[in-house]
């Protein structure tokens, strides 16, 4: 907790960058740029602090439970996370961050980290995702599912295909999973980012009304597009994986898209992603968003509202754990954080 | 003032002179909450939701008519805030003292 804010972080992932894991010549420039566009935004010093040797990475590895949960709950205020899968099998032969790694974070770590599935009908066939679906959420208690629909040699689809992507947004309400999560924007490596734009999310979000659509990354680079939805459908939300590290880089460029945000969409639509462990320790951007503030020449100039601290708790926690059903009060006496 | 009372005069007002208004372009507004301190919490729906222009229907149309009505301390929407220093531009642009 920051204070007696509690931290509820989206998005986690286990990760498996080893070489071993890279396919070919496209996965070599989808690592390289991975990584490099990592490195750029983790907090200095990470690399040795989590194992890295000089002129090495510590990040291009295959990272266990317990270095991650010391990094993710030992070494931050962190109090809850979900665990997410990623499906990328363009680039690693396990899709970088499998469903069963992260299914060992969550035993490690039972009552800290949620389970999120995943998987991919370009790869896995439809049948075959409906199937492990129903596993990830039966046996392993998924509570969420993580889609990637951008993927290399015309494997992309649509979220809005009702022949493939709709079998499985109703196989997961069928499932009681209601929260729905896509990777859009930020293309790894070679990939074409029109096909992650987050346009296909409408029809979806109109389609399923019943489900919550949650963007990452804010669909950078279609910005614009991702403000629009999610100011005006009432079941998307953006989780700001990442997109906070900036401050680490860009600070006013987090100010102004923070000042937009708050402005068009609302913090009660934004969720707090640290992409831990990847992205670094969450400890110093957490530092960070605590002490942000809307400059005064923005909220003069763009109507952008300061950022309260009621803002920052319901990004911080409030507004994941409202989606996940989590009674934060409860949630403390468990943890003994109270 | 109590709540119920502050709701009915809420909705009297809403019904009768903020609503045609939003209608007027497929838009529409409902009351989220009404606090025990008589703030009064709207959601903008229908064509207001997601809106640009959501932040000056709130505080031209809609806030200036809500606060008149005795109980009433503020008026706040979900989903769309501007900074003070906006929301003094929009109400003096709008004053009928600065035609």
């Amino acid at each position: 907790m920051i204070e007696d804010v509690f931290i509820f972080d989206n998005v986690v992932h286990m990760f498996n960058a080893s070489e071993e894991q890279v396919i070919g010549r496209n996965g070599q420039i989808g690592q390289e740029h991975w990584l490099r566009m990592n490195n750029a935004v983790r907090p200095p010093g990470d690399n040795m602090r989590y194992g890295g040797k000089p002129g090495g990475d510590a990040f291009a590895a295959n990272w266990s439970v317990e270095k991650a949960g010391k990094m993710i709950f030992e070494d931050s205020v962190t109090d809850l996370a979900m665990a997410q899968t990623v499906t990328l099998f363009d680039f690693w032969k396990d899709g970088l961050s499998s469903v069963e790694s992260q299914y060992e974070l969550h035993k490690a770590f039972p009552q800290q980290t949620m389970f999120c599935g995943g998987v991919d009908p370009a790869f896995q066939g439809l049948d075959e995702s409906l199937g492990m679906m129903e596993f990830q959420a039966k046996e392993w208690g998924a509570t969420s599912f993580k889609f990637y629909n951008a993927h290399l040699d015309g494997k992309s689809w649509r979220c809005d295909d009702r022949e493939i992507a709709y079998p499985m947004f109703r196989k997961s309400l069928d499932l009681g999973v209601s929260l729905l999560q896509f990777h859009k924007g930020v293309p790894v490596g070679p990939a074409n980012v029109e096909d992650a734009m987050p346009n296909d999310l409408q029809a979806a979000a109109r389609d399923f009304p019943e489900a919550n659509f949650v963007i990452h990354h804010l669909s950078m680079p279609y910005f614009e597009e991702t403000v629009s939805i999610a100011a005006r459908f009432p079941n998307v939300y953006l989780a700001l994986s990442g997109n906070l590290h900036m401050l680490l880089v860009a600070p006013r460029s987090v100010q102004e898209i923070m000042g937009r945000l708050l402005r068009d969409v609302g913090a009660h639509k934004l969720l707090w992603g640290s992409e831990a462990p990847v992205l670094g320790c969450p400890q110093p951007i957490l530092k960070l968003f605590w002490a942000l503030q809307i400059p005064d020449d923005l909220q003069s100039n763009y109507g952008y509202p300061q950022i309260t601290r009621e803002d920052k708790a319901m990004i911080l926690g409030k507004n994941m754990a409202r989606l996940m059903n989590t009674d934060l009060e409860a949630k403390k006496r468990e943890l003994a954080i109270a | 003032m109590s709540e119920s009372a502050i709701l009915d005069a809420v909705g009297y007002v809403l019904d009768s002179e903020i609503r045609p208004l939003l209608h007027f372009h497929g838009g529409d507004v409902r009351i989220a909450e009404i606090s025990p301190g008589g703030q009064v919490r709207l959601e903008y729906i229908a064509a207001c939701h997601g809106c640009n222009l959501q932040v000056v229907t709130h505080f031209v149309t809609v806030r200036e008519r809500l606060l008149k009505i005795q109980g009433v301390t503020e008026v706040v929407t979900n989903g769309a805030r501007i900074s003070e220093a906006a929301q003094q531009r929009i109400t003096t642009a709008y004053s009928t003292e600065n035609p």
